[in-house]
């Protein structure tokens, strides 16, 4: 278990290779598609076909995997995969 | 003697295993159905048909079944006069089955299909009962009505000064005081209250990965070390084709008016249910700490937002739910509540996995 600084913000430091690997791992598995299918320009809603709850459980499980907790109102720019990378690596890597 | 029957809600998960049970009457069944999702009306009934029905019997009950494209949350339900007018000169009666079954939809968007929609059904009731040979409204509620109440919750019950844990809750709440208010202004209704419904409980099918199977899914995800419980609660689960049966069975004597509470009296505690998906699954079971001892500070973010749809149902003040009148209109039917046993929840967790849904890990 990482030492969790911070309850409002905790920083994690992880490569952004694992941490684009991890969430396409937690995609697939949430969304129930190939690993393959998840590319950095996929709509997350559109195209993966996350309803608002299952959105959710990615990010819970982002959140999970990483000893991180997510802001909210930043969960909410998210569209692509892309954006979703982005985001949990604001909390993940230095 | 009843002929023509109206069904909103036919091709949901429950609405479709009424219409199931009152095909097998020699009803002509009017389906309100709307476009979802590029299908159309008639390619949604078309899809339930082929899957449940074999070659052979089809062709009788097409004859039998009718597609009226329209939508609850509109006024009129989407029908243009002229066919509501016809409609309502025809149907005897109306089962209103429609309702959206999710949590977290935002109050005004659920409101406008649970509490809206069943006014717009209440009203083409009404219509029917002027003009022809309307005789019985059967609503579909839900044992959630009962909001967070504690104690014994009667069937004759409705606003015990309750609060709401989500929307679906609220808006079934007070979709069921406007069909109250219809009722005392002398429309004859039937209100049903299944509890938390459950798939086949012969194939273990769903069509609705909602709720019960939402939880159930985000267990499988292993976000919760810990979870609180009351372990005074138990959890009375009704197969869907078993309320459909209890539905079909009471609403087929226009005599029995009252509200009915479907809950299985073979109730199962939360451990018995975790530890069966945990060992089916091969999830890591989250260790069950009693609600007082419960460390709410572990919970943050997202997990915490999740986790909250499901919290009040685990730490619920013990609720029951009397049945007298269910127990009075059943009696002398031969239906009884099966038993929730292993064999019954892996037959559901089965099917989970067969649609990848929740798989199983090998």
């Amino acid at each position: 278990m990482r030492k969790r600084k911070d309850k409002s913000k905790i920083i994690s430091n992880y490569n952004p290779e694992t941490v684009k690997e991890e969430v396409r791992t937690i995609l697939a598995r949430v969304a129930r598609v190939k690993k393959s299918d998840i590319r950095a320009d996929v709509n997350i809603r559109d195209r993966l076909g996350i309803d608002s709850l299952s959105a959710m459980e990615v990010l819970a499980a982002a959140e999970t995997k990483f000893g991180i907790t997510i802001d909210e109102a930043k969960a909410f720019d998210v569209v692509t995969v892309k954006d979703l990378y982005r985001l949990i690596e604001e909390y993940t890597t230095r | 003697m009843r002929k023509n029957i109206f069904v909103t809600g036919g091709t949901g998960f429950l609405g479709w295993h009424i219409v199931k049970e009152l095909l097998k009457e020699k009803y002509n069944i009017y389906l309100l159905i709307r476009t979802k999702e590029n299908q159309s009306p008639y390619q949604r009934i078309n899809a339930l048909l082929v899957k449940d029905f074999k070659k052979g019997s089809i062709k009788e009950i097409i004859n039998r079944i009718r597609v009226v494209e329209g939508d609850i949350a509109e006024p009129g339900l989407g029908i243009d006069k002229i066919q509501r007018e016809e409609l309502a000169r025809i149907i005897d009666t109306i089962y209103h089955c429609a309702a959206l079954c999710e949590f977290g939809i935002p109050l005004e968007k659920i409101r406008k299909v649970n509490v809206e929609g069943t006014r717009n059904v209440l009203e083409f009731a009404k219509e029917c009962k002027a003009n022809g040979q309307f005789r019985y409204f059967i609503h579909i509620s839900t044992a959630a009505v009962a909001g967070d109440y504690s104690g014994i919750y009667y069937e004759d019950s409705l606003d015990e000064g309750q609060g709401f844990n989500n929307t679906y809750e609220q808006t079934k709440f007070e979709a069921e005081r406007l069909v109250q208010g219809y009722k005392d202004k002398g429309l004859p209704v039937a209100i049903f209250r299944p509890g938390v419904i459950t798939g086949n409980s012969v194939t273990g099918e769903t069509t609705n990965f909602q709720m019960f199977y939402q939880f159930l899914h985000i267990l499988s995800l292993e976000l919760f070390k810990e979870l609180p419980i009351n372990r005074d609660n138990e959890y009375g689960l009704v197969p869907v084709d078993y309320v459909a049966k209890a539905i079909s069975l009471i609403s087929s004597n226009k005599h029995n008016n009252k509200t009915y509470h479907l809950l299985n009296p073979n109730s199962i505690p939360f451990d018995y249910f975790l530890n069966t998906a945990g060992g089916y699954f091969s999830f890591r079971i989250p260790r069950l700490v009693q609600d007082e001892d419960y460390n709410y500070a572990n919970l943050s973010g997202f997990r915490k937002k999740l986790i909250n749809f499901y919290l009040p149902y685990l730490i619920h003040k013990k609720i029951v739910f009397d049945t007298k009148n269910f127990d009075s209109a059943i009696d002398g039917q031969r239906f009884s509540w099966p038993k929730i046993d292993e064999e019954f929840l892996i037959r559901l967790f089965k099917y989970c996995d067969k649609t990848g849904y929740i798989k199983r890990k090998r």
